[in-house]
Order: structure tokens, then C-alpha cells, then sequence
């Protein structure tokens, strides 16, 4: 057994012992730093606040669980969205502050159904997933929706919620039609949203909807992700 | 504050920061791509967020905090690619514990201590280590946790770390600490 140590002593002991053992020592070469010029440059090219596309290409992986937002404001509402295909607006529940500055009040998550039977799901803030739920159900999309505060994504998110079950296909198989639900080829228009084919979910299976973010009123890394998986419709899990 | 000022310090924030980033990305991930991946990810949630950004004395952990987001994200995909394929079997038939972060190249004692302890342990004697979060509240700020709740994550794994190393040192005298296999749980939810 180790004697106890103080705080100080610790930082001190750890530091030594992991020293030489540190993997990124070098400096960087030039071309890493041209990179990072070009990097900052894309970075500003953006405008501010939620909802942004990614400065960097979306890059479609082969996933079963694909998380494509980046991290979103919580609760500051001072964008108009344009839904300019949209043909029928599902609003969800409204966000509970408007953010200030004369800022448009969005819905905490809205549901469009839009062209060649495609759903567009955007979540703003994580208020009442049931009423989600609820509402892609209407528009065609068995889904379980959960709405969870973490800091970060906690580790053991990829099990899915208690009452679902997985479909009985293979990873790849399940890949394969993620990415017929979840069109690569079609721009998703913020980082805070989804589009879904609802008539390439086949009967018996529907979405998990996974959205985390922090506690509201932590500071640290404010962000809202999104992550879904395919689980078999069944009343105890999407109702 | 205008614009042009909001550009300005975020552009002298990404300037000095950066490059800390980006070595955190490249300790914790094998590809150089995935750490630049890690970067823009990064910064662009700092730049979405620049009006709320905290105090200057603790962007950094603040960067660090959205970094590991990133780098989690990395490291779920790359073990989704891994069962897709079907060719971490073949390939890695020793792999322990399925983290991608065994792949970073350290000294073999040092490494294989890590390689055992849980990935909360082991991240926080990175950051203190490495990226140089040795203030309490600093590190509390990067792992999501209550400065007191992180003096006692670095407190424990100083300690199983020692313990490692001791075994490795002295083998068959038993582990001098006990140590948990190595988990996926632990990331500070603690706030």
C-alpha cells in the first residue's frame, strides 16, 4: 500500500513518471501550420451562432450510430430558419426563452415533413421528447426519443434504452439501411437536424432519437448532440 | 463588443491555443487526421459559442472539455469502423479493453500501466501530465467534474499508477493497490 500523499506531491509524482512518455513533443512543421491558418480562416468564414454547418466536410462513415450535430447554443433562439421545401410544419413545444436582443423564439424541436417523403427533425433544446415522439409518430417515424443531460456523451450511450431491442439484422445490414433512413446524399441543412426517408424504415422497425447536452446554466462546453440507431417498433419502446 | 473585435479574439485565442489542441488530439488518437478532425471540431464550437465563452484564465480547459468530446466521437467511430469490418480480430488479436487510444506509441513500463488502468484514470494523468492542468479547478473545468471530485481522480490515479508499476516492477509480489479492469465508464458527469 502507498502512502497518502498530498495533492501537490501527486501533480508532482505523476508529471515525472509520464514525462518522457509524452507522444506529441515535437514542434510543428510547416505544412501543420499552414493547415491550422486555413482552419482558423474556414472557421471565421462562418458565421456565429447555433445551428451552423460544420466548418470541416461532413464525412460519411459507415456507422450504425451516426452523431451528426456538432455542438448547438442551448437556449439562446436569435436564428429564422428557412424550411423553404417544407410542406407541412409539425411545430414542437415552444423554447422557454427567447434569448434576448429582440431574438425569434423557435420551438425547443420542430418535425417537417418535407419532399419525396423525407422528415426533417431539428432539436433546439431538450424539452419534451414524449410530444416528439408523439409527433414523428404522426408524421410516419416509430421513434424513441430521449432527452438527457451529460456533460459529455456518457460512455455507455450506445446501449439502447431500456425496452428496446435491437433489430435482429447484422452491423452491416443495419448500415446498409441507416444509410437508405438517413440519405448521405442529402444536405442536411444545420447541424442541429436530421432528415429521415420515413418510408425506408421497414414495418416493425423504427428510430431511436438520442439528444444530450449539458445541465442548463453550466458554461463549460455548451453543446447539443444528437445521436440515432434503428430498435424494433414495439409498444414498449416507441409507443 | 463588435464583430471585428469578436474575430480579432478569437483569432488570437486559436493562434495560441491550436496548437495545444492539436497535440491533445495526436496524444489520444492515433491518426493525424482524426486530431485535425479534432481541431476544427474544436474551435468551430468555440466559435458558435465565442459570446459565451468563460474567463480568459480558463478557455483552455474549456477548449479541453469540447476537444474530448471530439476525441470520444473519434474513438466511437473508429471502434464502429472496427465492427463493421470486421478486421480488428484479424489484425489486433492482442488488443486489450478495445481503446483506441492504446494505439499512441509511449515507454513500454509507462505504457502498459496506462494500457490497464480505466480510461478515467488514465485522463487525467494525461492532462496533468501532458497538457499541463495541474490547478484543480482547471481540471475539474476539462473533465466535467467538481475541482474537489478531480483532486480525488488525480489523488486515485497517481495511486493505481504507482501500484502498476510496482507490480511491474517487483512481479508476483501482487498488486500493491487494486486496480479495476479497464472500463468505458468513468467520463466526469459530475458537474
Amino acid at each position: 500500500m502507498f502512502p497518502r500523499v498530498s495533492f501537490s506531491n501527486a501533480v508532482s509524482d505523476i508529471k515525472t513518471l509520464l514525462s518522457d512518455a509524452d507522444p506529441a513533443t515535437a514542434d510543428l512543421d510547416d505544412a501543420t501550420r499552414a493547415w491550422l491558418v486555413d482552419t482558423r480562416q474556414a472557421i471565421t468564414a462562418q458565421r456565429r451562432g447555433p445551428g451552423r454547418r460544420r466548418a470541416r466536410a461532413q464525412v460519411t462513415r459507415p456507422s450504425r450510430r451516426r452523431r451528426f450535430a456538432g455542438p448547438t447554443l442551448i437556449g439562446v433562439a436569435t436564428v429564422a430558419v428557412a424550411a423553404a421545401v417544407a410542406l407541412v410544419l409539425l411545430p414542437g413545444s415552444q423554447a422557454g426563452h427567447g434569448g434576448g436582443q429582440g431574438g425569434v423564439k423557435l420551438a425547443a424541436w420542430s418535425v417537417i415533413k418535407e419532399r419525396h417523403g423525407l422528415v426533417k427533425v431539428t432539436i433546439r433544446e431538450l424539452r419534451d421528447p414524449a410530444g416528439l415522439q408523439k409527433t414523428l409518430r404522426a408524421a410516419g417515424v416509430p421513434a424513441n426519443v430521449r432527452f438527457v443531460h451529460h456533460f459529455f456523451q456518457p460512455p455507455n450511450s450506445v446501449h439502447l434504452p431500456k425496452g428496446c431491442l435491437a433489430p435482429q439484422m447484422s452491423d452491416k445490414a443495419i448500415a446498409t439501411l441507416m444509410a437508405k433512413i438517413e440519405p448521405s446524399n442529402i444536405s442536411v441543412p444545420s447541424a442541429d437536424a436530421v432528415i429521415l426517408r420515413s418510408s425506408a424504415i421497414p414495418h416493425g422497425l423504427g428510430m431511436y432519437l438520442k439528444a444530450w447536452a449539458p445541465k442548463p446554466g453550466t458554461q463549460s462546453a455548451a453543446s447539443l448532440s444528437m445521436e440515432t440507431d434503428l430498435v424494433q417498433a414495439t409498444p414498449q419502446c416507441t409507443g | 463588443v463588435g464583430a471585428r473585435d469578436s474575430e480579432d479574439g478569437f483569432c488570437e485565442v486559436f493562434d495560441r491555443y491550436a496548437p495545444a489542441i492539436l497535440r491533445y488530439a495526436q496524444r489520444r488518437l492515433d491518426s493525424r487526421e482524426a486530431a485535425q478532425d479534432v481541431v476544427s471540431e474544436t474551435f468551430t464550437a468555440a466559435w458558435r459559442h465565442w459570446d459565451r465563452r468563460p474567463a480568459t484564465e480558463v478557455l483552455l480547459p474549456w477548449l479541453y472539455a469540447i476537444a474530448g468530446n471530439a476525441v470520444r466521437d473519434q474513438w466511437r467511430s473508429a471502434q464502429r469502423q472496427r465492427r463493421l469490418t470486421g478486421r480488428l480480430s484479424a489484425l489486433r488479436p492482442a488488443a486489450s479493453g478495445g481503446d483506441p487510444g492504446e494505439g499512441v506509441v509511449l515507454g513500454r513500463s509507462i505504457s502498459q500501466a496506462l494500457a490497464a488502468l480505466p480510461e478515467a484514470d488514465r485522463e487525467v494523468l494525461r492532462l496533468v501530465a501532458w497538457e499541463g492542468q495541474t490547478d484543480a479547478r482547471m481540471l475539474g473545468l476539462a473533465l466535467g467534474l467538481r475541482p474537489a471530485s478531480a483532486r480525488s481522480r488525480v489523488l486515485r490515479a497517481r495511486r493505481r499508477l504507482r501500484a502498476l508499476l510496482d507490480e511491474a516492477d517487483n512481479p508476483g509480489r501482487g498488486p500493491a493497490a487494486q486496480v479495476p479492469a479497464a472500463s468505458s465508464r468513468g467520463h466526469g458527469t459530475e458537474a
